[in-house]
């Protein structure tokens, strides 16, 4: 920044970006704390925010009492989320390298297709979603439930990679032929290094929406031990006997949010270069 | 069937189409192990994608490769013992110059202590010791264009392909480097190199034998010199040679290796002009045209533009054929606009051109 900056347009600047990160932060803060307050008191009037008596982390013991116990469902997300990137980033990878470098017959019909998918609401497909799956056997079952995620996170990684691939000039993956590596070689050694930020924006959107998901994992885990932490937390939030446990809800939003907290904060940097790749070239 | 026992490399028949556009029509060229070979021409006359298509980088449509007495028509980039330098450098921009350098031999598999060594030799070669640890992203266009050039010694390849590698540096750093690929060349006596460029001026100082192609054909080949003194049609002689050699209209005379010009002026050449009445070309260098100075004038007329160099003075000549004639005088001379200026050149100097452009062949009788 220059140092003939105005100081009032500098003091305006930082006030309405502390006010705008307040806003932002707020609703996390606050599930936070209402967390740490004591079951009878998380059922009052959320006002003051914060614990008023004392600090308990009473909420978080009986959260572990909902279901078959939060470990067991908290490892079905992390099974189901990991699964959805992984297969979520070799295949739009792949894809994207495709439709990037290849030339082929309808090319940009097949393309148009995938991303046309996007325009669908998932909610009009469950049904034949859930028909398909039970033919094949894998209702009820986590991987069934990742193949779902990664179809609908598909389009949007398959356009995001390709986009990255059509940002790293041809020569460079030219030079490394000429040098003396095989199309696979080009990919792995030199091609993946440079659409990394593109592989972080996909991973990270292919694992919040895995990690949050709600509808689809309600609709095809009919087993309590297969729920996906998002069921569980309706779960708590029914209740037992109708009263709804709020201080475990919180607790539960609050435990959910750590994993996303951290990934975001790791790997932002990577974010917001991939999501602003092939915009300027 | 295998080539002649010299050829680094030879074409045969090779065409090139994308889609219903041809690009290569079908050429055959032989290249000698050692030579340093210059594609040049105006951009779209196919040089280029005759340079990928010896890489490997595109299919031929048709036709064979061959490299080093192998057919390589169908081998992938890294099978055929090649390495290239890019115009746009296409450096590794996620590795530094040194994994820059060594990735090709890395990739074959080339033992550590012997990878140092080579490393170290090219880096010396082309003076980027100190850039060693950079990333490309910290180095000017001359020293990536260096790299480039480094990263394909290193490899110690047959063949050199450059593919106008010098389009995107500035003038001065252009003639420095293009001085630095010559040394490059006497260093590496047994590597055949090949060099696409649209400049004549790299064309000439560089070549052993430069291909003059247009349109997806080859128009000539030959050394600098004989493309200077012998074009073989008037595409060559207006693109070899600065400025332009003046093609002046006419028709053959009715002695035999005489040409009358449109504006009426009789000259006799050292060719065979054919029967009279044809129509020809007159062909003349602007620096082989001098003040006549009592001799029969070749072109008379006014001057209309005058551009000093320093080293030499090129005036523009309305002549009465109604074509501008570009003569080079020496820099001290400085004639001035609308003078009037005769101008003659020795006879052996004249080309003459006939029906499609072709040279016309020297006289017989």
């Amino acid at each position: 920044m220059s140092a003939r900056v105005n100081p009032l347009g500098r003091a305006a600047y930082h006030m309405i970006g502390t006010v705008l990160a307040l806003t932002f932060i707020a609703p996390l803060v606050w599930a936070f704390l209402s967390s740490l307050k004591p079951a009878a008191e998380a059922r009052l009037p959320p006002l003051p925010p914060w614990p008023t008596g004392s600090v308990t982390v009473e909420n978080y013991v009986a959260l572990d009492g909902y279901g078959v116990g939060f470990w067991s469902h908290a490892s079905n997300s992390v099974i189901v989320s990991i699964g959805t990137v992984v297969l979520t980033v070799i295949i739009s990878v792949l894809g994207g390298y495709g439709f990037s470098r290849f030339r082929f017959p309808f090319k940009s019909v097949f393309f148009i297709m995938i991303i046309s998918t996007i325009m669908i609401p998932f909610q009009s497909i469950l049904t034949p979603l859930f028909l398909i799956l039970s033919k094949a056997g894998l209702q009820n079952s986590l991987f069934g439930l990742v193949l779902i995620y990664v179809t609908l996170q598909l389009p949007f990684s398959i356009f995001m990679m390709r986009n990255a691939f059509d940002a790293v000039p041809i020569e460079i993956e030219e030079a490394a032929r000429v040098d003396g590596a095989s199309v696979f070689t080009v990919l792995t050694r030199v091609m993946l290094p440079l659409v990394a930020p593109g592989i972080v924006t996909v991973a990270i959107f292919a694992f919040l929406a895995a990690w949050n998901e709600f509808l689809a994992a309600l609709i095809f885990l009919t087993d309590q031990e297969k729920y996906t932490l998002p069921v569980l937390i309706v779960a708590v939030r029914s209740g037992r006997y109708g009263s709804v446990d709020w201080g475990a809800v919180q607790s539960g939003v609050t435990v959910m949010m750590i994993p996303c907290v951290i990934l975001f904060l790791l790997l932002q940097r990577y974010y917001v270069r991939g999501l602003t790749a092939g915009a300027v070239k | 069937m295998t080539p002649a026992a010299e050829s680094m490399i030879e074409l045969r028949a090779v065409r090139k189409s994308f889609g219903a556009l041809d690009v290569v029509h079908g050429i055959d060229l032989a290249i000698d192990k050692g030579e340093f070979v210059v594609f040049v021409g105006p951009s779209g006359c196919g040089k280029s994608t005759l340079l990928r298509l010896i890489a490997g980088l595109e299919d031929v449509s048709d036709g064979e490769i061959w490299i080093d007495g192998r057919d390589v028509t169908d081998d992938d980039p890294s099978r055929r013992g090649i390495a290239m330098v890019f115009q746009s450098y296409a450096l590794y921009p996620h590795m530094s110059v040194k994994d820059n350098l060594g990735f090709g031999l890395k990739l074959a598999r080339t033992p550590g202590e012997e990878r140092e060594t080579r490393i170290a030799r090219a880096a010396r070669m082309l003076q980027i010791e100190p850039l060693l640890a950079r990333l490309p992203r910290a180095l000017s266009g001359g020293q990536r264009q260096r790299v480039a050039i480094g990263r394909a010694i290193t490899r110690d390849p047959r063949l050199f392909l450059f593919d106008e590698p010098l389009s995107n540096l500035d003038a001065a750093l252009r003639v420095a480097t293009r001085v630095e690929i010559a040394r490059l060349k006497e260093s590496l006596p047994s590597t055949t190199m090949i060099y696409v460029t649209h400049d004549q001026t790299e064309a000439m100082t560089l070549a052993d034998r430069i291909v003059v192609m247009r349109a997806g054909r080859i128009e000539q080949i030959g050394s600098p010199m004989e493309l200077y003194e012998r074009p073989a049609n008037l595409f060559v002689a207006g693109f070899i040679g600065s400025p332009a050699m003046n093609i002046l209209p006419g028709s053959a005379g009715e002695t035999p290796g005489t040409v009358v010009l449109a504006d009426g002026t009789v000259t006799l050449t050292r060719r065979d002009t054919g029967p009279a009445g044809t129509s020809v070309s007159l062909g003349v260098r602007p620096e082989d045209l001098a003040l006549a100075n009592g001799r029969t004038p070749l072109v008379r007329g006014n001057v209309i533009v005058v551009e000093r160099l320093g080293e030499v003075t090129l005036a523009h000549v309305q002549s009465g054929t109604d074509s501008t004639v570009i003569v080079k005088l020496p820099g001290e001379m400085a004639p001035k606009r609308g003078d009037l200026l005769e101008l003659a050149a020795k006879v052996e100097k004249l080309h003459v051109f006939g029906a499609g452009e072709q040279a016309r062949p020297p006289r017989t009788d």
